[in-house]
């Protein structure tokens, strides 16, 4: 309630837990406007500076996305580029490197005591951990079709791939034991011909159903087409892949030299071939189709195929890689149980791929399922988590244009119990990002805020994180939370943010949102800045964050940036039992203009008072009028309890106030009890605004 | 409540979780209200403050208010080749939403 004009009074702050807020000038109930590495929760009478993000390496060979611990308590972490790193009593080693770049994705299970690791096209395995561990990099890569549409010939009688009419091989047959799979190492031994007829390969292609070979895919992307060959002849061969509309999806060429007659031939194609897998087949338009050609007319090369000069029966085996190439290159991975069956679940592209644990050595297409659900084309899941029965999975519809951002964003639900999701919400505000789920209430990051989800069929906004819009950013907005950005410490979300953007006004740090007790409300703060120094983006530091993890006490978190003399930077940070207090710390309250923005006020002192500074601990003081510079006071250290200054002529319409400090080898927090600023409101003077009284 | 004596504020009531009743995604915070409101010339000793809108209360309300239905229980293995799905299956769940894929499908 407004008070009488003519009395000076205190606006006095000594209660913290509403966190920082979204507006500068309010908030929930004793909340301000920002703060760095401290903590206004555990006591929220008071403001104590937080443990020190130190590095335990700051000179790693990327960028951690991941990390998870085994049943000794070594953690591992995978970085951007495929090292390996363990984590010993905050000691970290690097113990390999993938052949490809990582992908976000890594997880221990304690049953098979292994890390299962994927990369960007195919997974690796490093195990036993406790017991004279290997790294099998791509243990899970390609591996063949074991499909009807692909192995059976088409019954024109009754519309399928049944096999009534013949088989290309022995895949589908008692003779191969199909439980175990089938990869481009192993194929040659297991897969046999049969066939004695022949086709002669043409110069051209020919398309019609007896010159060309047609099939129905279960697994894509396609690696390779190995084909058995009869005679190879003098030219060259090629095998070109065709959709039902005769479009070319991929071709290769094996020169004569390198062909073996008699003998499986492998055709693999320099990248990625997406297909549609799974369609149905009617009449003689199958999905897909591919040609042999020879660069020889007349030429005497032949394959085996079951009907005398029809090559739609020749014998192929079809390969796929084990995962699609993203483009946001994440395959992040979780455990799932919710099938009956233990699960690791691995988003892959369009798809959750999963596996059984069934055969580490060589598993089926039956217990590796590359596409167990199905999303939209061009989704890509940038997250997996685990809510109450449900596996959550968010995609996003990533640009592959880096002048253009993401297009739209989806949240799929999943029991385990269907084929396909149970449910799903669309995110159109963007990519939901940082899946995290604590308490059964799934978080994300979209566009510069925070929502969450538990129940319902709406996702609830909770707050702005950094932006609740990019207006007049004059800049295309890139900004982003990693997989495996948030985790949970103390009962309360801790969030990685952001992990990469191009917007150089948001602040790096671990973000925290929540509550350490039901009393009190949900607050938000940035509580602990990295050991790196780095606090914003610039174009010529890249400053990046790729994940925090945080197992009970000990929390890491690690860091990427460019330095001024352009040498790149990785580091690994940790905050545990052994953190001294942070080196810096700051505080910033709301912007005071009593109601009255219009109307001049006065400030004439500021105080404020903590306990006794330990040794090594300095605060300034400060104050901003009416959102100019600040204008400091005098610095206080060892020893005080309290700063004071005058405010000079003290006049403003708007006023903030704040501190900064610094602990330089303080072994102790420094604890804030209180932040009071003395205002006159003028009543005596007349109002400068005409109209008003 | 607004505050008296100049103090930090300290009224924390409107925490009440009834109040996420009246906020939702979709309307919004129909009782917003601020704690020290602009005045004319009277000047404020307080910072204003806004109710504080508890998640986990506004997440229930949004369960009650809008559940998600589980979904009908099939699984792989029993809908596929030349099976017809009936006796105790049903296709589609209580909203009418269809949990079956009609259609060919391919054996592997």
């Amino acid at each position: 309630m407004p008070i009488k004009d003519t009395d000076k009074f205190i606006v006095n702050t000594q209660y913290f837990q509403g966190g920082a807020t979204t507006d500068f000038k309010m908030g929930i109930a004793n909340s301000f406007y920002y703060s760095n590495n401290l903590d206004f929760r555990t006591f929220p009478s008071q403001m104590s500076v937080l443990p020190a993000s130190r590095a335990i390496d700051n000179n790693l060979s990327d960028l951690v996305l991941a990390m998870d611990q085994d049943v000794n308590g070594i953690r591992y972490g995978v970085g951007s580029l495929g090292n390996l790193y363990r984590i010993n009593n905050n000691v970290v080693s690097n113990f390999g490197v993938l052949p490809e770049n990582g992908s976000a994705g890594l997880l221990y299970s304690q049953t098979t005591d292994s890390l299962y690791i994927p990369g960007q096209s195919s997974v690796s395995l490093y195990g036993r951990c406790t017991s004279n561990p290997s790294l099998l990099t791509n243990n899970f890569a390609e591996s063949a079709s074991s499909a009807f549409g692909c192995v059976a010939l088409y019954n024109p009688q009754t519309g399928y791939f049944d096999g009534q009419v013949g088989y290309r091989n022995n895949i589908i047959s008692s003779t191969l034991n199909v439980n175990s799979g089938i990869n481009t190492l192993n194929y040659q031994n297991q897969v046999t011909n049969t066939l004695t007829n022949t086709y002669l390969i043409p110069s051209t292609i020919i398309e019609n159903n007896t010159n060309f070979t047609y099939f129905a895919p279960d697994i894509e992307p396609f690696h390779s087409v190995a084909v058995f060959v009869d005679a190879i002849g003098t030219g060259n061969w090629t095998l070109t892949m065709h959709d039902s509309l005769n479009h070319n999806i991929g071709s290769v060429t094996i020169t004569n030299g390198n062909m073996k007659a008699n003998s499986f031939n492998l055709f693999k194609f320099s990248g990625q071939v997406r297909a549609i897998i799974n369609a149905s087949n009617v009449g003689y338009a199958p999905t897909y189709h591919f040609h042999l050609q020879s660069s020889v007319s007349s030429d005497t090369a032949s394959v085996f195929t079951v009907n005398p000069g029809d090559v739609s029966g020749c014998n192929f085996v079809l390969f796929a890689y084990r995962l699609i190439a993203t483009n946001n290159g994440w395959h992040p991975t979780a455990f799932f149980t919710g099938t009956g069956t233990a699960l690791l679940c691995i988003g892959n592209g369009e798809y959750l791929s999963t596996y059984n644990f069934g055969n580490d050595q060589c598993p089926s297409n039956a217990q590796w399922q590359r596409s167990q659900l199905v999303f939209q084309s061009g989704d890509e899941v940038c997250g997996l988590s685990t809510n109450y029965g449900y596996l959550v999975i968010a995609t996003e519809r990533r640009s592959a244009n880096s002048s253009t951002n993401s297009q739209r964003g989806r949240l799929y639900f999943w029991s385990g119990k269907t084929d396909a999701p149970d449910f799903f919400i669309d995110i159109p505000m963007g990519s939901p990002y940082g899946l995290y789920s604590f308490n059964n209430v799934t978080y994300f990051a979209c566009a510069g805020s925070l929502y969450a989800w538990s129940g319902g069929q709406t996702v609830i906004k909770v707050r702005k994180l950094a932006y609740q819009n990019t207006d007049y950013m004059n800049a295309v907005d890139e900004t982003r939370a990693f997989p495996n950005s948030s985790t949970s410490r103390y009962n309360v979300l801790m969030m990685g943010y952001p992990c990469s953007t191009t917007d150089p006004d948001i602040d790096y740090g671990i973000w925290s949102w929540g509550a350490t007790e039901l009393t009190y409300p949900n607050s938000y703060g940035l509580s602990y800045l990295q050991s790196c120094g780095v606090l914003n983006y610039t174009t010529q530091n890249n400053r990046q964050l790729g994940m925090v993890q945080n197992f009970v006490d000990s929390m890491y978190s690690s860091w990427a940036y460019v330095d001024s003399n352009s040498v790149q930077h990785y580091g690994l940070d940790v905050i545990d039992n052994f953190s001294t207090p942070a080196s810096t710390f700051t505080w910033e309250s709301l912007i005071f203009d009593g109601g009255v923005v219009y109307k001049q006020k006065q400030s004439h002192r500021y105080k404020i008072y903590f306990e006794a500074l330990p040794t090594g601990v300095t605060i300034t003081p400060w104050y901003i009028v009416n959102r100019g510079s600040k204008v400091y006071g005098t610095p206080v250290t060892t020893g005080a309890t309290e700063t004071f200054m005058g405010t000079g002529s003290g006049r403003f319409y708007e006023l903030q106030w704040g501190f900064d400090g610094v602990c330089n080898g303080a072994t102790a927090p420094a604890v804030i009890l209180g932040v009071s600023m003395e205002i006159d409101p003028l009543s005596g003077e007349v109002d400068l605004e005409a109209g008003q009284e | 409540m607004l505050p008296d004596n100049g103090n930090t504020v300290s009224d924390e009531s409107a925490n009440a979780p009834n109040l996420a009743y009246t906020a939702t995604p979709i309307l919004g915070n129909m009782n917003f209200t601020i704690s020290v409101p602009p005045t004319r010339s009277k000047v404020a000793n307080a910072f204003p403050a806004v109710d504080y809108i508890s998640i986990e209360a506004a997440i229930f309300f949004q369960s009650l208010s809008n559940p998600t239905v589980n979904p009908t229980n099939i699984g792989s293995g029993s809908n596929t080749g030349q099976q017809v799905v009936s006796g105790q299956s049903v296709t589609q769940d209580a909203t009418g939403t269809s949990r079956v894929l009609n259609g060919t499908q391919l054996s592997s």
